[in-house]
């Protein structure tokens, strides 16, 4: 099966092939879940979670999940990085999720937190890690730069479809997200 | 500088694997997998006001 991207140019001299695994769906109880079964080196589950959450102001946003699902304990770990050799593949099945989703829900913006910009993170992290860090840990905020990097290389071209607003940590505040700057959080909005 | 399009290729899987994928998701359907995340998020969000 083939479609494009929202947010491709149909004018389009260059063509370029993303490959995407095959995504199930399901939405309840405001839980928008896709399921993913990877086909790396190895087999892996993997879900991509959109929750219906609200502010102290009863603004509504919709936080992302996404992370391994393990079959046994019925859980998921969005804690460790697989090293499945299909990291592109996976991010870009992630990121075919989001244009679905504003399909449906043009007016709520989208929020990502990686798990390790909590507070805690560092000092559980030191606990455990065998990097040794002096002063700033590495892992910490690791996943949002991850995305940020992407967002940052395509950022001219997601402007087109989206508004985008990254988490100030120190001020407590979404401002206006500009790339190479470092944000804790981003939130996504469909333009309109 | 050269315009891109990306044409988006789902890498097709059995139908056997498809039915593991909806069996599974139907079992988890509705509940939340990440408390965790949305619990961060909660928090994190607490007192702030979206921008739009």
């Amino acid at each position: 099966m083939l479609f494009y991207f929202s947010f491709s140019n149909i004018a389009a001299k260059k063509l370029i092939n993303i490959d995407i695994y095959y995504t199930a769906f399901s939405i309840e109880n405001s839980i928008i879940q896709y399921f993913f079964e990877t086909r790396g080196k190895r087999k892996i589950l993997k879900a991509v979670q959109y929750s219906k959450m609200k502010t102290k102001n009863n603004e509504t946003f919709y936080n992302l999940g996404f992370g391994d699902y393990n079959l046994e304990n019925k859980s998921i770990s969005d804690k460790e990085n697989s090293n499945n050799g299909d990291v592109r593949i996976v991010f870009n099945t992630v990121l075919s999720t989001i244009p679905k989703f504003f399909q449906d829900n043009p007016d709520f913006p989208i929020y990502f937190q990686g798990s390790d910009s909590k507070a805690s993170f560092e000092k559980e992290c030191r606990n455990t890690c065998s990097k040794n860090c002096t002063q700033i840990c590495k892992n910490k905020n690791r996943r949002i730069r991850i995305y940020t990097y992407f967002l940052d290389k395509n950022f001219k071209h997601f402007l087109k479809d989206y508004v985008f607003y990254g988490f100030d940590d120190e001020l407590k505040i979404f401002v206006e997200y500009v790339p190479k700057n470092n944000y804790t959080a981003i939130l996504i909005y469909k333009k309109k | 500088m050269k315009k891109e399009a990306k044409k988006i290729n789902v890498i097709p899987i059995s139908k056997e694997s498809k039915n593991r994928l909806i069996q599974i998701l139907d079992q988890v359907k509705g509940k939340d997998l990440f408390p965790e995340k949305t619990a961060l998020a909660q928090k994190t969000l607490e007192n702030v006001k979206l921008p739009i």
